[in-house]
């Protein structure tokens, strides 16, 4: 039993360790987690409804590269730049899009 | 073409209405004997005494001089119409653009059934007459937002002739966005290259004619606010309109896969016995694989339709799985490859040159440490200002309500029901609508140069965390501080917020926040029965206590009645940009007449029925106490008495429905301290002071007042604000909720006040 949680806990940094050393640049995480000046390619979209249609109309898409500028004096919203302009939206919703981080 | 007055026409002549002049009596009669702007009419004279007769849709109307005078019109042998709808992104430079094109020629209303404002306006070009509907702003045509709604709905119900795209060439690829899907009506479109100065300026060139072939439209180049291109816009309506629409449908090409499905769609469509006649079928079809609710709403109720939503069920799972994505994204990603594919062939980056001032002063203003400064500043300046400037034009308009008062009475030496009505009914209830005007104006003024320059997409941006916090959006933030001004330009602000669950919130919990009209009673009340030493902290307890319950019933309404995720945040952040002025007085003017217009009468109506009350019946002799008004306050006093208060307190408090001022002007009749009695008046605060209840206790304790002062914050918004909220809600439902929670609430906080103050031997 102890066996199983030891090898699984090892396992589990073995991957963590995997992770950063093998992509550091390539990094797949959300646009809310991008630090502000910071490049990334967006991958998908995920959610449904309102937000992703809205996301998806404001040019939002798969492919487009996506800028973090800024966060918002109290932290949130945040202000990013896709296809040549600003968007703003909140934190929980930029979530909602996978990016790929560039360089 | 130059316009006549219809009075200076000859008969027979064939004639197109431009205007109405002579205010909005006159506007309103002839609008509702169908003179619209934009008719056709003709006239034709009464042989016999030679008074004038239009023929208008084929019904005749006899009109008098004066009103022939007031009638502004063109004369044009065989002019056409023609019908175009003006749609295009927010912030691309649309309203500028509809400015410009129809100039005073101006129509605001709503759609019907919504609240959506509706601006039309009237060109004219040649032998042709524009007939221009500015459709809602809008990024897309879903079905989410009521706009988008709005917008789509008018084009496929009303058919325009010419679709007018406006769009904001420095911002291209996201506005064509827009451009895709209008193109798929099928309805012949000219787009307006608009601010393309700055689209040159930042190094980019374009080649129209290829552009234009590939998206199947006209273009022209346009720069809105400084009044470019709009004659060549005016030109190319008119050569779209004549060349008719022989041209080719150009679409997006989703693709084998997608065209495919949408195709076996559209066969099941036509097979419909009774199809929504109306739509374009292709278009139909792909807003059904988009999982469209709007229009699968539409099918299902269709004999058959549920056939039809099952092929759509099955081809949109076939679409998933060969595209591993969400049908939605993939529509998203065809259009945006069509846009990218077109531009990649028709523009150039010449030289790279980043005019970007625009991103320079956001560095600065929304900076992490200085954003909330500046906004702070910005703020107190333009509530100083807003409340600074209306004060001397609302004094000239309370002296000019004096003087007229004055000029009555020398008129009616006699104090006379007549009198009376004229001047405590009609003028002073034109009184109290007119002493808003100023600040509704001013208030418009810096709110569209807020909106026009940009800055309020910040505001909202460096708030929204706050405001999300008490379940409203980073645009009630405005409303809400406006409403320690007043509640009625405040309730108007909250046209900015998109959602109609924030709006609605907003404006429910705005008459929470003090407005300066219950300063004078604060005053009074303080004044007379709380020390100098805690008089401020007092004051600033009943501003907290009213921004406390704004904000916990906020979170309340939010929780239960309009329950629900929060709309997204998802907001562009325009490039900042000097406001024209002739677009601000134009967005000030509009704002400001419907106030007028709409509440102005509400709000007349109301003080006309307060006098009637005060003065009725007539045995009363003009004592207040023996009036309708005095007997409904002995009336409610069994109401009122667990809150501490008398017949006299419960007679001002229903008069302060009106305004919240009043109650300090009946208190101050009621104790014959003079009608003028006003805050500072020293006798009335001696007189409360001093007033016994039969047996010996005093009416007025200090605890009695807080109660008061707590009830008057709280209960039913004033009569101008209720009817503005009947105006921005739409609904009579909604206001008499608000008066009614508002003045329970009220009741329940003073009598928590009263009765646990006494407990505890207060």
């Amino acid at each position: 039993m102890d066996a199983v949680v030891v090898s699984f806990i090892l396992k589990f940094f073995k991957y963590k360790i995997l992770k950063a050393d093998i992509m550091p640049k390539e990094e797949v995480c959300t646009a809310a987690h991008l630090s502000p000046g910071q490049k990334a390619s967006i991958v998908k979209i995920e959610g449904r409804g309102y937000l992703r249609k809205r996301l998806l109309d404001m040019g939002v898409v798969a492919g487009v590269v996506i800028q973090m500028v800024r966060r918002a004096p109290l932290g949130d919203p945040i202000d990013v730049k896709v296809k040549g302009y600003h968007l703003s939206l909140r934190r929980s919703e930029a979530s909602y899009i996978i990016v790929k981080r560039l360089g | 073409m130059s316009t006549i007055r219809l009075s200076d026409t000859r008969p027979g002549a064939e004639l197109l209405l431009c205007r109405i002049e002579g205010g909005m009596g006159m506007e309103k009669k002839l609008t509702e004997m169908g003179l619209l702007p934009g008719e056709k009419i003709r006239r034709i004279d009464a042989p016999s005494d030679g008074s004038i007769i239009l023929i208008i849709k084929g019904a005749k109307i006899a009109i008098g001089k004066g009103m022939a005078d007031r009638i502004i019109v063109e004369e044009c042998m065989d002019r056409k119409t023609i019908k175009v709808a003006l749609a295009g992104n927010p912030n691309s430079g649309k309203t500028s653009i509809f400015n410009n094109l129809t100039g005073t020629r101006q129509h605001v209303g709503n759609y019907p059934g919504v609240t959506v404002e509706k601006k039309e306006g009237l060109a004219c070009h040649g032998n042709y007459a524009i007939s221009i509907t500015d459709l809602p702003g809008a990024y897309s045509l879903t079905a989410y937002s009521l706009d988008e709604v709005v917008a789509r709905n008018f084009i496929i119900d009303e058919k325009p002739d010419i679709i007018v795209n406006v769009v904001d060439a420095s911002n291209l690829e996201r506005n064509l966005y827009l451009s895709t899907q209008l193109m798929e009506f099928g309805i012949p479109m000219v787009i307006a290259f608009n601010m393309s100065d700055i689209f040159e300026a930042t190094g980019f060139a374009a080649d129209d004619e290829m552009l234009s072939g590939l998206l199947n439209a006209d273009i022209v180049r346009t720069v809105g606010n400084k009044n470019k291109g709009i004659r060549e816009l005016l030109e190319a309506i008119v050569k779209v309109y004549k060349s008719g629409c022989g041209r080719k449908n150009v679409s997006v090409n989703y693709g084998n896969e997608i065209e495919e499905e949408a195709s076996k769609i559209i066969n099941l469509l036509e097979a419909l016995p009774c199809p929504a006649a109306n739509y374009p079928k292709r278009w139909m079809a792909l807003k059904l694989l988009e999982d469209d609710k709007y229009i699968m709403g539409l099918v299902k109720d269709r004999p058959a339709g549920d056939d039809i939503i099952k092929q759509v069920e099955a081809a949109r799972s076939h679409i998933k799985a060969i595209f591993a994505d969400e049908t939605e994204s993939v529509f998203a990603d065809k259009r945006y490859g069509f846009i990218n594919g077109i531009l990649r062939e028709t523009t150039s980056r010449k030289r790279a040159s980043n005019l970007r001032i625009s991103d320079g002063i956001d560095q600065i203003v929304a900076n992490r440490v200085l954003g909330i400064p500046i906004f702070l500043a910005v703020m107190w300046f333009m509530f100083k200002a807003i409340f600074g400037l209306s004060k001397m034009p609302m004094h000239w308009i309370e002296s000019a309500q004096i003087a007229a008062g004055g000029f009555v009475t020398a008129l009616f030496p006699q104090e006379s029901l007549v009198r009376g009505f004229i001047i405590d009914g009609i003028i002073s209830g034109v009184g109290s609508v007119l002493v808003f005007v100023p600040i509704i104006f001013l208030l418009f003024f810096f709110m569209s140069v807020l909106e026009d320059s940009g800055y309020m997409a910040r505001i909202a941006f460096i708030v929204d965390k706050f405001m999300h916090k008490i379940g409203l959006h980073g645009r009630s933030f405005i409303p809400m501080l406006l409403g320690f001004g007043c509640n009625v330009p405040a309730i108007m602000a909250t046209r900015v917020i998109e959602s109609k669950k924030d709006r609605f919130t907003t404006i429910l919990v705005n008459p929470f926040m003090s407005c300066g009209a219950r300063l004078p009673v604060y005053t009074l009340l303080i004044g007379a029965f709380f020390s100098n030493g805690i008089s401020g902290n007092i004051l600033f307890s009943l501003y907290m206590l009213g921004f406390l319950t704004a904000i916990i019933t906020a979170k309340i309404f939010r929780k239960f009645v309009f329950a629900g995720e929060s709309a997204p945040f998802v907001m562009e952040l325009p490039p900042y940009r000097v406001p024209t002025l002739k677009g601000l007085l134009i967005h000030m003017w509009e704002r400001g007449w419907l106030y007028i217009k709409k509440a102005g009468t509400v709000i007349m109506f109301g003080c006309l029925i307060v006098w009637t009350l005060s003065v009725f019946p007539l045995s009363s002799k003009s004592d207040l106490t023996k009036s309708f008004i005095g007997m409904a306050g002995r009336a409610i006093e069994p109401v009122v008495r667990p809150l501490g208060f008398d017949w006299k307190i419960g007679t001002a408090l229903i008069s302060g429905v009106v305004a919240k001022e009043i109650v300090v002007g009946t208190l101050g009749v009621l104790y014959g301290a003079g009608k003028g009695a006003d805050a500072g008046g020293h006798s009335l605060k001696e007189a409360l002071r001093r007033d016994r209840y039969p047996d010996g206790r005093p009416v007025f304790t200090p605890l009695t007042a807080y109660a008061l002062m707590v009830f008057v914050l709280l209960y039913i918004p004033c009569l101008s604000t209720a009817a503005v909220i009947r105006k921005e809600t739409g609904s009579w439902g909604w206001t008499l909720f608000s008066v009614s929670y508002s003045t329970a609430l009220a009741w329940s906080a003073s009598f928590i006040i009263y009765q646990g103050g006494r407990l505890l031997g207060l």
